[in-house]
């Protein structure tokens, strides 16, 4: 089982067993395995059965180029075998089989592919109408491929931000001379390349290359050098999944064993771009193209040169390009009889190719093509003919290598605003106009010959390095010009199709779509490509463009008699390559801000709620409508952590001016030791903020504004005063200092308890105090009346928060005091009749409609007052809302928040709502039409339901306690 | 978005680290000397040219300061000042 | 007079093995895991001045002048000085007290307590940031320190890149200190896998001479 075709270029370990289960039995594979050429080893080859007709579907490409290898593993299904390094332990199944892949019972769908067309869902199965139903859950049923895992399933999934001044996409030989040239300049490089090594296609190649050496030796030669460059990140097992505006890439890396990661989701910010995605081979259409024993030629080959297993016993080659020849030789070396091999081109092969053949025996056929496979579980029999079908012999074959030559891997520079046309030459699409710092270099331009190759890479390179500011033009324009010269000596491709209709000719394996389909489907009118593509879902499976991407617009040319210069490329969209979802979740750390009394509140058992960034108290105990904690402020006195609140100092020649512009109130005549109550209105006159403010001394004044509003400010005020050249500055302490608020019947005596003794006689009837307490701790006293007629809000360093809080409480105990939390406090405000901004407010509330125009100083004019001008234009204005309080006429029923008021048409709704233990009524306040807002007036509230009620209720001016 | 913004302090930065700001439209008029048109135009009104303008943008993440930039906005990118056109 | 504890916003899971008590607060000295070739300390205790005033670019503070171009830091005997925009800067005392006159026309504020400020020691620093914020910290190899202003999972942050003869570096990280456990619980997380341990004061303060 770990027997291994011995070889220079061998990628695997055979010493090194690896042990895995297939549907529950054990097999071995070897280190450095895939999941696929582990399973190929042990003598499986029919993979999976495919989507639609449950055809047997096989070993196609060792890329991901196609959804034949997908199956479940470890309990996560639609995962590519053959990309997928083998781990000892994993559990593979296959999956969309009813029975085993050898032996499905659903394969009976390819009896009646003739009811399963392209769009058969738009049409059958609707008659008789109310059979539909039943029909579309058969079919839903039926369709998909993998079972997901309903508990989930568990993984580690990380970040990477990287930031460099080139990033690579594509570790082959291009690519590596790319990274060299930008990494002697000391500049930044992050490669990245799919495969688990660098070296692209030279890796399996064993003849003498241009440097003397075989060209896997040259490939590895190339790698280790840039693996081991301190300029050069490289990361493998790692699939670009997006290209973004300003060069934002973004990519997958799966985790190897012993990783700490399974999956990690990488997003790079990268100066300028290479991309040297080399090429993909182009899959030959011919009937029965997709039975298991067909397989690409670089797959074939590399089963055999990287993973040590022949990948048949007698083969056919029908192939279009010197690479396969090339191929053919080395198989036949390694063993592989190979009865025939047909090349579809007339003439162009290199001679000393075509004598090798001749050398081992291996007729070649010039100018022929496979037409048909035939066998039904794997090709037994091959038919070949000439290119016009006119003659055609029969071989025995196990094996079919087929290609029809290569295609660009164009997937991420189709994501940018590259144009491309059609190169008649190679038939490959070329990038004629990239965007700036974006580079293409490579086979994928077309290059076959190596020197070239790394040429192209290596002036790609340069490009890429001349942007981040080097002269480099003394060594890009002389490659430039050699490249140039050697343009014309790319290798011609001939893309073809014997003719024939094409039934089982398949453009597209993931969704069994045929050239017969496309026919059908532009007969019916869906002849552009994105119609297409788009009815009759070829391109539209896991692969995306893969191996349709390149057949299909190919097939509709043909089919309309285009040309092939009317080509264009069908659009792809990231992510290139099927992304799990935890992957994009990745590890998400969150930010979660406490205040410093975070661990003291936990420890009177706080339940805690998330308000914007912070983690805030709701309540403490049990009771989440905080009643004890409420009737506590009433009777005794209550301590809350309100730290959160913002909290800045201004200073400066300009403050007072900059403050005049922000707030409605004419702030010149604060004197220290006068608190302030002012708001803050937006352009359209409406209140954004509230808060205290003081003058301190001189031109030093400290506010506070809302918590919601803390972070806003500073942009706020800027923005504001972005054009005058004013002298001031504002530092924001809403974290440098935490806030506690004291209130009860029994505060003053508290306070009195911590303070320093010397405060003076008018101590506690100023509204503003700085002061130090007893132990030490310097603090700032605001005299408030937000949830209680005695109230102070303390603030100090928030590394002496704790200690206040534990001075206060400490003082307090001889009076009972409590902590209480925000639902306390949101009642015990609305029992005072204050507003919260953004529950009592809108964005279209203007101060004058929530009763607050008292702050509005009319006389103070020329400081060009943000929301001014809004308030005069809108001070009479007839259908405006306004905010009323209102009581419940039956105060046993509380409305919900946010109920609407009506009559015969909605008339405004309620803001805010509670019960309020002391009055034992139920109370809110609500913003209704102008109107309906005198004192006294009847309300209905609707309250919805089976019985649709409306609740009574009255409104009440002014404070309820 | 993948854009990015450069700021005249920190440099090229994603544009996730900024608030927008709005087009340039010149300082605040006096309450007194402007119609209730004038001031609706100033608060509402954009030019919305389809092309380069000049912007503020607010480097809320970073250090905090407003600046102004020239943006095309069809190609979404920063792009060098618009001759003539000065604030 | 200090008669009270001061608390820092940063708690590590391990408790550390020598305490010292300055100026009301608890410094860790030393912890188990301070031999790691990585670590994390807390420096949320030294004292931070916010600077303002017109003109006080390339004022002399101490032993360090304060930069001329905004975004830029000046390093000196343990005293590191920011301008962060036009008109303002930011000082850090890493080392101990220092001696030095307010200029003329600034005006001071202290801002120790609105940071949570710690410290990343080793080569791999720059590799834990990598899996929590985009921000480049790149040191180029010409300079010795650089600052820079962005974000870390989402909050406002400012980072000091210090780098040291032995090619390991230092990274000085200042979030706003009520986020400052969240953002320490994600850089705790994303080192483990480099073996990151928190450290004690006077591993910083030894590395910090080493600077200087």
């Amino acid at each position: 089982m770990n027997d291994r075709l011995p070889g220079p270029a061998l990628r695997v370990n055979p010493e090194k067993t690896i042990h895995f289960s297939y549907r529950g039995r054990p097999m071995q594979g070897v280190a450095g395995d895939t999941v696929a050429t582990a399973l190929y080893a042990s003598g499986v080859r029919i993979f999976s059965r495919s989507f639609k007709y449950h055809r047997a579907r096989g070993l196609y490409s060792l890329d991901g180029q196609s959804s034949t290898c997908m199956m479940e593993i470890d309990g996560i299904p639609n995962i590519k075998a053959e990309i997928t390094s083998l781990r000892e332990g994993m559990a593979v199944r296959p999956q969309n089989v009813l029975g085993s892949p050898q032996r499905d019972l659903l394969a009976v769908a390819q009896w009646l592919d003739w009811a399963m067309p392209p769009g058969f869902y738009y049409k059958l199965f609707h008659k008789p109408w109310f059979l539909w139903p039943i029909f579309s859950k058969m079919i839903r049923r039926a369709a998909g491929l993998g079972r997901l895992n309903e508990e989930g399933h568990p993984g580690n999934f990380e970040n990477l931000f990287l930031n460099c001044d080139v990033c690579i996409v594509g570790g082959g030989p291009a690519g590596l001379q790319a990274a060299l040239a930008v990494a002697e300049l000391d500049l930044r490089v992050v490669l990245l390349e799919t495969r688990s090594h660098l070296g692209g296609f030279y890796d399996w190649r064993v003849v003498r290359s241009a440097w003397g050496q075989p060209f896997w030796a040259r490939g590895r030669e190339l790698e280790n050098t840039v693996v081991q460059h301190p300029a050069i990140r490289v990361f493998k097992q790692t699939h670009l999944t997006g290209i973004f505006a300003d060069n934002l890439l973004s990519a997958v890396q799966t985790g190897q064993p012993g990783e700490v990661f399974d999956e990690r989701y990488m997003e790079i910010r990268a100066g300028s771009v290479v991309v040297a995605t080399g090429s993909a081979e182009r899959p030959l259409v011919f009937e029965n193209n997709d039975r298991p024993g067909i397989m690409q030629c670089g797959c074939a080959h590399r089963l055999a040169r990287t993973y040590g297993l022949l990948p048949g016993n007698r083969a056919v080659l029908s192939v279009g390009h010197d690479l396969m020849l090339e191929a053919a030789i080395d198989l036949a070396d390694m063993g592989l009889e190979i009865a025939v091999v047909a090349d579809a081109r007339s003439t162009g092969q290199d001679e000393s190719l075509v004598d090798a053949l001749a050398q081992r025996n291996i007729p070649l056929l010039k100018g022929w093509l496979a037409a048909e496979a035939r066998g039904k579980k794997g090709v037994k029999r091959v038919l070949l003919t000439n290119r016009m079908r006119e003659e055609s012999r029969l071989f025995q074959c196990d094996l079919l290598i087929a290609s029809a030559g290569r295609a660009p891997v164009l997937d991420p520079l189709l994501m940018t605003r590259t144009r491309f046309e059609l190169d008649r030459q190679t038939g490959f699409m070329l990038p004629v106009q990239l965007p700036s710092r974006l580079y293409a270099a490579g086979r994928m331009l077309g290059w076959d010959d190596a020197q070239a190759i790394e040429d192209s890479g290596r002036l790609a390179g340069l490009k890429a390095a001349a942007d981040c500011g080097f002269a480099l033009s003394d060594f890009i324009k002389p490659l430039e010009k050699s490249l140039q010269g050697r343009f014309q000596f790319r290798a011609r491709q001939m893309m073809s199709r014997a003719p024939g209709p094409g039934h089982k000719s398949f453009i597209c394996f993931d969704e069994d779509v045929s050239v017969a389909d496309i026919h059908r489907v532009v007969a019916e009118g869906f002849d552009s490509v994105e119609l297409c593509k788009r009815y009759s879902t070829a391109g539209m499976g896991p692969s995306q463009s893969g191996i349709p991407g390149q057949n299909l617009p190919l097939a509709l040319a043909e089919c309309r008699g285009h040309t092939l210069e009317s080509l264009r490329p069908a659009k792809v969209r990231s992510p290139l390559r099927p992304t799990l979802l935890g992957t994009l979740a990745g590890k998400h750390y969150q930010l979660v801000k406490q205040t410093p009394l975070r661990k003291i509140q936990q420890q009177l058992g706080a339940s805690f709620v998330r308000a914007g960034q912070w983690e805030r108290v709701q309540y403490f105990g049990n009771d989440p409508t905080a009643r004890e904690e409420i009737a506590n402020v009433h009777a005794n006195v209550g301590l809350m952590d309100v730290s959160t609140l913002g909290k800045f100092r201004i200073v400066g020649k300009d403050a007072l001016a900059v403050l005049q512009r922000m707030y409605v109130s004419d702030l010149s005549r604060l004197i220290p030791g006068q608190l302030k109550y002012s708001a803050m209105c937006n352009e359209d006159g409406c209140l954004i903020d509230d808060g205290m403010i003081t003058c301190r001394g001189g031109d030093d004044y400290y506010f506070t504004t809302t918590s919601a509003r803390a972070r806003d400010t500073m942009e706020w005020f800027g923005y504001h005063s972005r054009f005058e050249d004013w002298d001031y500055h504002i530092v924001n302490l809403t974290d440098g200092w935490g806030a506690v608020s004291l209130a009860g019947p029994a505060a003053r005596q508290v306070l009195s308890r911590v303070v320093k003794d010397d405060v003076g006689n008018d101590f506690y009837s100023k509204g503003y105090v700085e002061t130090q307490l007893k132990n030490g701790i310097a603090v700032r006293l605001l005299r408030v009346g937000f949830v209680a007629d005695q109230g102070w809000e303390i603030h100090a360093p928030a590394s002496a928060t704790a200690a206040v809080w534990n001075a206060l409480w400490d003082a307090g105990q001889d009076f009972g005091i409590q902590p209480f939390g925000l639902e306390a406090q949101n009642v015990l405000r609305l029992e005072r009749g204050h507003i919260i901004i953004g529950e009592d407010t809108e964005l279209r509330t203007t101060l004058l409609d929530l009763g607050l125009g008292f702050l509005w100083d009319r006389n103070k004019k020329g400081f060009k007052t943000v929301g001014v001008a809004a308030l005069h234009q809108t001070e009479n204005q007839p259908d405006r809302m306004k905010l009323i309080g209102f009581k419940m006429n039956d105060p046993s029923q509380t409305p919900p928040g946010g109920a609407i008021i009506v009559d015969t048409q909605v008339r405004g709704y309620v803001t805010s709502v509670r019960y309020s233990q002391a009055l034992k009524q139920s109370i809110g306040l609500a913003l209704v039409e102008a109107p309906l807002a005198r004192d006294g007036t009847l309300l209905e509230i609707f309250i919805g339901g089976p019985d649709r009620r409306r609740l009574g209720a009255k409104v009440q001016r002014g404070p309820f306690y | 978005m993948s854009a990015t913004i450069t700021c005249p302090i920190c440099g090229r930065r994603s544009i996730y680290e900024f608030r927008f700001g709005g087009e340039n439209r010149g300082p605040r008029p006096f309450d007194d000397q402007a119609t209730a048109q004038q001031w609706y135009a100033y608060v509402h009104l954009r030019t919305n040219a389809a092309g380069p303008q000049q912007e503020w943008w607010y480097h809320r993440d970073g250090c905090g300061t407003w600046f102004t930039t020239w943006r095309d906005v069809t190609l979404d990118c920063e792009v060098e000042a618009k001759e003539g056109k000065n604030e | 007079m200090q008669g009270y504890k001061k608390q820092s916003p940063i708690r590590f899971p391990d408790s550390p093995l020598k305490t010292e008590r300055r100026q009301g607060w608890e410094v860790a000295l030393t912890y188990a895991g301070d031999d790691a070739s990585l670590v994390i300390i807390d420096l949320s205790h030294i004292t931070k001045w916010e600077l303002y005033g017109r003109g006080l670019e390339g004022q002399q503070v101490g032993p360090a002048a304060i930069p001329h171009i905004a975004g830029q830091v000046n390093l000196s005997a343990g005293l590191a000085v920011c301008l962060c925009r036009p008109s303002v800067a930011l000082i850090w005392q890493l080392a101990d007290e220092f001696s030095w006159t307010l200029p003329v026309g600034v005006k001071l504020t202290e801002i120790t307590d609105n940071y949570a400020l710690v410290a990343l020691i080793g080569a791999d620093g720059p590799r834990v940031m990598e899996k929590i914020a985009d921000l480049d910290l790149f040191l180029p190899a010409e300079q010795t320190v650089r600052f820079v202003q962005g974000p870390i999972l989402d909050g406002a942050s400012q980072v000091m890149i210090l780098s040291s003869p032995d090619s390991s570096t230092g990274l000085l990280l200042a979030v706003c200190r009520g986020a400052g456990q969240s953002i320490v619980d994600a850089i705790l997380d994303a080192g483990g896998e480099f073996g990151l341990q928190p450290a004690g004061e006077q591993v910083f303060k030894t590395w910090l001479r080493g600077q200087v």
